[in-house]
């Protein structure tokens, strides 16, 4: 038996024909539509980040992108397409926590330090989105078996760990631990990619 | 550190915490700066680890962003015949749908059928009117009736599919026809191979359970019904049939059962070769040389031709990610078989190399 391996590391991100930068034609639908199809699901993930509720956080992403759509002929961008739409999605999430109150101590945290826009280029101009996933996927592939299921259901299909334990058969305080110890082993193989311990070490080594 | 508190911890974290657990948390969390930066560590690695869910669907959301913003009427259905474009606006275009509507329509219901052809060369992914997400692999069509999802989910399918099945309200079973069998469901995700003018089936289960109904045997008229649950592939080799229904490529030798009908549990990592075409990837596991040739035909939408029966049962076991073109592709399997290729427009022929 053989074995091969190749890898093609071209970022299909680039091959894209529209610029997404100031010039960007917001007017034209088309442009409009490859630019939310684009960005909707890293948007909604940088929003969960201060919000820590998937659900709400895509509706913040759809919410900015109506508005987007509906000003279009008003907003003049001064930076990238890009820059801007993470700028208007965490300015959002932070008026919602504002607004309703809820206290977050990552935000805080970011508050506390005035770490916002340093987290905000970090996370947009990092690794591209599906080598991201590439490497994340294999790091909850490596976890042992019975902790990844379990990190599978309560991450990916967003099951409580209440619905774990009687899915699975095991009780509560078991699926716990399988999650903290998953956890833990992810962030010790994904230490490297951690948005904040970079800014850290910039700021502090 | 305490394990307690870690729980609590992961715990909050993941919102999962009651508001008095979550009160202890935060207080632990602000006692100490270690404290402080051992949340921040584990919040960012659960936040990434988010990366690699797939449950987010831009489709879903521009589709309900274009309903109430009127930008663009492309729910529903185009009716435009779609038009295959360049591999570098493919990729722009990936989630991009092409629905072309059959004019003459299903017979039987007087209504319309709604086709999606993807050609050789291309892969596609679309969410069906129930929310079911499924990616079609080159040289696929799919069909199913114009009023799926209210009565009835029923697809017809000729290719390579992989679906992300959604649940029913009303439960609804899924069923998936092909050429041969039946597949009915109810909410899972599932992979299934079933060219037409290919002799293998392939199913493989990724979540839920499913049954695939249908004839096994050419010999026994009797249908059968086989139930798989996860992580379970159901491999059938049965005859090709042509348009006048007479079996073509009938092997030389008549195969016994057990080649005909397997069923195999398989590790997770072996689940890959099942659905890595999703993510541009093919995955192979000790695959003959000929059915390897027989993807990358409707990968790279070429003809392949073996001068030398023998290279064909040459096995493979490899990932091929992202290879672009076939004559990279060709270039790696060469390293390790003794072969050379000519490559005529889209005709290849490969032939043992001289020695």
């Amino acid at each position: 038996m053989r074995t091969i391996a190749l890898e093609d590391t071209a970022d299909p991100d680039m091959a894209g024909k529209i610029p997404v930068n100031k010039d960007t034609d917001l007017n034209n639908p088309k442009v409009f539509e490859s630019v939310f199809r684009r960005y909707y699901v890293e948007l909604s993930l940088f929003a969960n980040r201060f919000l820590n509720d998937l659900d709400m956080s895509k509706e913040v992403v759809s919410d900015m992108f109506t508005f987007l759509w509906e000003r279009r002929k008003e907003i003049r961008l001064n930076e990238s397409l890009k820059a801007y739409l993470y700028k208007a999605v965490q300015n959002r999430c932070l008026n919602y926590l504002k607004h309703k109150k809820i206290e977050n101590e990552y935000v805080n945290y970011l508050y506390r330090n005035n770490l916002f826009d340093e987290v905000r280029t970090s996370l947009s101009n990092s690794y591209s989105q599906k080598e991201l996933a590439e490497q994340i996927q294999c790091a909850v592939e490596r976890l042992p078996e019975k902790c990844r299921e379990v990190f599978k259901l309560s991450r990916h299909k967003h099951f409580k760990n209440e619905e774990i334990a009687r899915s699975l058969n095991i009780s509560q305080k078991t699926v716990e631990r399988h999650i903290t110890i998953a956890l833990e082993k992810l962030r010790q193989s994904l230490k490297y990619l951690l948005a904040l311990l970079l800014i850290l070490s910039e700021i502090f080594l | 550190m305490e394990r307690g508190i870690e729980n609590l911890l992961v715990k909050y974290i993941t919102g999962q915490a009651s508001e008095e657990e979550g009160l202890v948390v935060k207080d632990w969390i602000r006692a100490d700066e270690k404290n402080e930066a051992r949340y921040l560590e584990l919040y960012e690695t659960w936040h990434l680890s988010l990366y690699a869910d797939h449950s987010i669907d831009p489709d879903l959301a521009y589709e309900k962003f274009a309903k109430e913003t009127n930008i663009q009427k492309r729910t529903g259905i185009r009716r435009i015949r779609a038009i295959w474009i360049s591999s570098a606006a493919v990729v722009l275009l990936a989630c991009a749908i092409g629905f072309y509507l059959n004019p003459f329509g299903n017979s039987i219901s007087g209504r319309s059928e709604i086709v999606i052809s993807v050609p050789k060369g291309t892969t596609r992914k679309l969410t069906l009117p129930d929310g079911t997400i499924a990616w079609l692999n080159a040289g696929t069509t799919l069909r199913y009736n114009q009023n799926f999802g209210k009565e009835q989910r029923s697809v017809y399918l000729n290719g390579e599919a992989y679906f992300d099945i959604a649940a029913s309200e009303r439960n609804i079973p899924f069923l998936l026809n092909t050429d041969k069998f039946v597949i009915r469901d109810i909410g899972t995700v599932f992979n299934v191979k079933a060219y037409a003018d290919e002799p293998d089936f392939e199913m493989a289960v990724f979540e839920g359970e499913v049954s695939v109904e249908g004839k096994f045997s050419s010999h026994n008229p009797q249908k059968g019904k086989v139930f798989l649950s996860e992580k379970q592939v159901l491999k059938v080799k049965t005859p090709v049939l042509n348009k006048s229904n007479k079996k073509v490529a009938e092997p030389a030798r008549k195969p016994d059962n057990n080649e005909l009908i397997k069923l195999v549990e398989v590790t997770p990592a072996q689940m890959e070769e099942y659905k890595g075409w999703t993510d541009n990837f093919l995955v192979f596991d000790g695959e003959s040389f000929r059915k390897i040739a027989n993807d990358f035909e409707r990968r790279y939408n070429v003809k392949i031709t073996f001068q030398d029966p023998d290279l064909e049962k040459y096995e493979y076991s490899g990932t091929f990610r992202d290879i672009r073109d076939i004559r990279s592709a060709l270039q790696i399997i060469k390293k390790t078989t003794p072969m050379e290729y000519t490559i005529n427009d889209s005709e290849i022929i490969i032939k043992k190399l001289a020695k």
